[in-house]
């Protein structure tokens, strides 16, 4: 049985995650995603500062110190920028180690100190087993902002990040669009620190909009994809962490996460990396097969070359072609047929090439080698319609009628 | 009418731009041109109020430019956004129609026909539902002129919006701007190929990093003043001035407007 403690914890996990996903959005479009990094370590001495000085219980303290220390943290970053030789990007290497740096020690210090240490060792890796209803309460709270926010200024959000000049020359106002941004992504680090943890809470920023950039292009199915898979991931790591407390909720959320984002980016249909290469391997073999069925209709008494072999054994696998004695193949009526067709389109598109082009006879055999893969039959009739149904080609041999 | 006043600016990446001081009368067609790095994108964007003067202003209808952004519409370089950018063509040009006055989620049925309707005129209606990176550049550039019609401005400027686009497009955009001008709107557009630019505008601006000349573009687009601002490609100059002259479409034309 589910226990009602578990309900809360998974709760707590959805509107969290969820949360994050959409401050996330307008940084990944922006291609501020370093940002979220930044501001996640950076909100890390804010945390324990105010435990230190204001005590465990205080959400406010906690809001206030972690979403200051983001924004300190922003501005350095942008200072460097400006007064120094040093890109963005090494701007927030450094304030990121310096800010993260500065909370361990100051964890280190509170600790010597004796004082109670609630919360701040979940404050790095994030734990939702100690999560009470009106955690969750306040987290559907915040979900139901980012959302709404999100929905209002949506417009902006686009514009803006497709194209910032544009959007300035609109009426958008850059610098307070930015540090808007940047001060909410804080906020909302912040609130969700005590069930994902500082450091990991980063992930959930981007790694939903990566993956619904990568299906989907279009705005709308790019949000609802990634909304869906933070959804799936903050569902199964809250369940594991009701189940097994000691685990660190945000490290398995971001496990679980990018447990659908790797398979997605490997495996989906003709975008994924592996898709992508087993279609050129299919493709590959495709050619090879046809060349080798072309090899046994031009020269069917001969030998066939070794470079041939691999695809004659699929060939006869698909019921083109059989070995009638070692290495002595022949077509089956159906290979034939197969074979008769790439024929045909070859000396189509030689004829082609001599006839329209001007390219002279002996020049038009390499092209037409690569050309006869590619040719579909809308191709095909339109060449032959054209050229207007020849029977011979430039060398004379001639053109396989279509319905052989 | 658009003045620019002792205008001096062009630091960091910019180039320079020294005094320039010129007005021109509007609806204009307005061509910027000079030779590779004489600052003809520099004084575009400090038009846009994306770069700041260090001395001087520009003011457009008598008010400074800053104040009259919404009257104000532009074509960016091709290379200024990504083109995977989640977004689709009819998105980008209903960008166009973007008040930061007019509140609400969604952009209006009129903004959406309005936003189909200059898609047409680019001729990339059929190409409303693509995703941006599947065009081609001559269709992107169009995409993004459908976006500047769209914003309804009274003055249009354009950094070398022929740049690295096929032969249609480049013939299709100059048809919407001439169309655009003649409903009595302004353009300027910075342009790099003299050979067009005589019979193109009706005013030039010829900067070598600082003002050669400003006026209708018989005043401006000679021999001397071309001299000046190409320097050394004179004998190029002079060869091309005589090919121009002799045409009965260049030079006679422009003077005509």
């Amino acid at each position: 049985m589910i226990s009602e403690q578990a309900i809360w914890i998974v709760a707590g996990c959805m509107f969290a995650a969820l949360t994050l996903s959409i401050a996330g959005i307008p940084a990944y479009l922006r291609r501020d995603a370093l940002i979220g990094d930044a501001l996640s370590h950076s909100i890390f001495p804010g945390v324990v500062l105010s435990v230190w000085l204001f005590g465990a219980g205080n959400s406010v303290a906690l809001y206030i110190t972690g979403t200051g220390m983001g924004a300190m943290a922003l501005l350095l970053i942008h200072y460097i920028q400006q007064k120094t030789i040093i890109p963005k990007d090494g701007a927030i290497g450094i304030i990121l180690i310096v800010f993260f740096s500065a909370g361990l020690l100051m964890m280190g210090q509170l600790q010597r100190s004796g004082i109670p240490l609630w919360g701040v060792q979940h404050v790095l890796l994030g734990k939702a087993a100690t999560i009470l209803p009106s955690d969750v309460a306040f987290l559907i709270g915040l979900f139901s902002l980012s959302a709404a926010l999100f929905f209002v200024f949506q417009k902006w959000i686009w514009l803006q990040a497709f194209d910032p000049k544009f959007a300035q020359l609109s009426g958008i106002p850059l610098r307070p669009y930015s540090i808007a941004i940047s001060l909410w992504t804080a906020f909302v680090l912040t609130a969700t620190v005590h069930i994902l943890g500082a450091i990991l809470s980063a992930a959930m920023l981007l790694t939903p909009s990566a993956i619904g950039h990568f299906i989907r292009p279009k705005p709308s199915s790019f949000i609802r994809i990634a909304l869906l898979s933070c959804l799936i991931s903050a569902i199964g790591a809250g369940f594991v962490s009701a189940t097994l407390p000691a685990m660190s909720t945000g490290a398995l959320m971001v496990i679980m996460l990018f447990g659908i984002a790797a398979p997605i980016f490997l495996f989906y249909p003709k975008k994924g990396i592996a898709m992508k290469s087993w279609a050129r391997q299919q493709e590959s073999n495709r050619w090879k097969e046809e060349n080798a069925l072309k090899f046994m209709f031009n020269s069917p008494s001969s030998i066939l070359p070794i470079e041939h072999h691999k695809a004659a054994k699929r060939c006869s696998k698909m019921g083109l072609a059989v070995e009638a004695e070692p290495l002595h193949w022949n077509l089956t009526p159906e290979g034939k047929t197969k074979a008769e067709r790439i024929v045909r389109k070859h000396r189509l598109w030689e004829t082609y090439l001599h006839q329209q082009l001007s390219i002279s006879k002996d020049r038009v055999h390499e092209n037409a080698e690569w050309i006869e893969h590619m040719l579909d039959d809308e191709f095909e009739d339109r060449i032959a319609a054209e050229l207007k149904h020849p029977k011979l080609d430039p060398h004379a041999s001639p053109i396989p009628p279509k319905n052989a | 009418m658009i003045e620019v006043h002792n205008l001096t600016t062009g630091y960091g990446k910019n180039t320079a731009l020294w005094n320039i001081d010129f007005s021109i009368p509007l609806p204009s067609f307005i061509g910027i041109i000079g030779p590779n790095g004489s600052g003809k994108s520099t004084l575009l964007k400090t038009m846009l109020g994306e770069r700041k003067p260090l001395t001087g202003h520009i003011t457009l209808f008598g008010q400074p430019i800053a104040q009259l952004k919404n009257r104000l519409a532009y074509v960016p370089q091709l290379n200024s956004v990504d083109w995977n950018f989640p977004v689709q063509v009819l998105d980008v040009v209903l960008m166009g129609r973007f008040k930061t006055n007019s509140w609400g989620p969604f952009y209006s049925k009129e903004d959406k026909e309005k936003a189909k309707e200059y898609l047409n005129a680019v001729g990339m209606l059929d190409f409303q539902k693509r995703q941006i990176g599947e065009l081609s550049g001559g269709q992107r550039q169009r995409v993004f002129l459908a976006r500047a019609l769209a914003r309804e401005a009274d003055v249009l400027l354009l950094d070398e919006p022929l740049a690295g686009v096929d032969a249609a497009s480049g013939e299709r955009i100059l048809n919407v701007l001439s169309h655009y001008q003649q409903q009595g709107h302004s353009i300027i557009m910075v342009h790099h190929d003299l050979l067009t630019a005589a019979s193109l505008f009706d005013h030039l601006i010829l900067l070598q990093t600082r003002l050669v000349a400003a006026g209708p573009t018989p005043k401006v687009f000679n021999l001397e003043n071309l001299q000046t601002a190409y320097g050394t490609d004179v004998s190029i100059l002079s060869d091309l001035i005589n090919k121009l002259g002799q045409s009965p479409n260049t030079l006679t034309n422009a003077s005509s407007q």
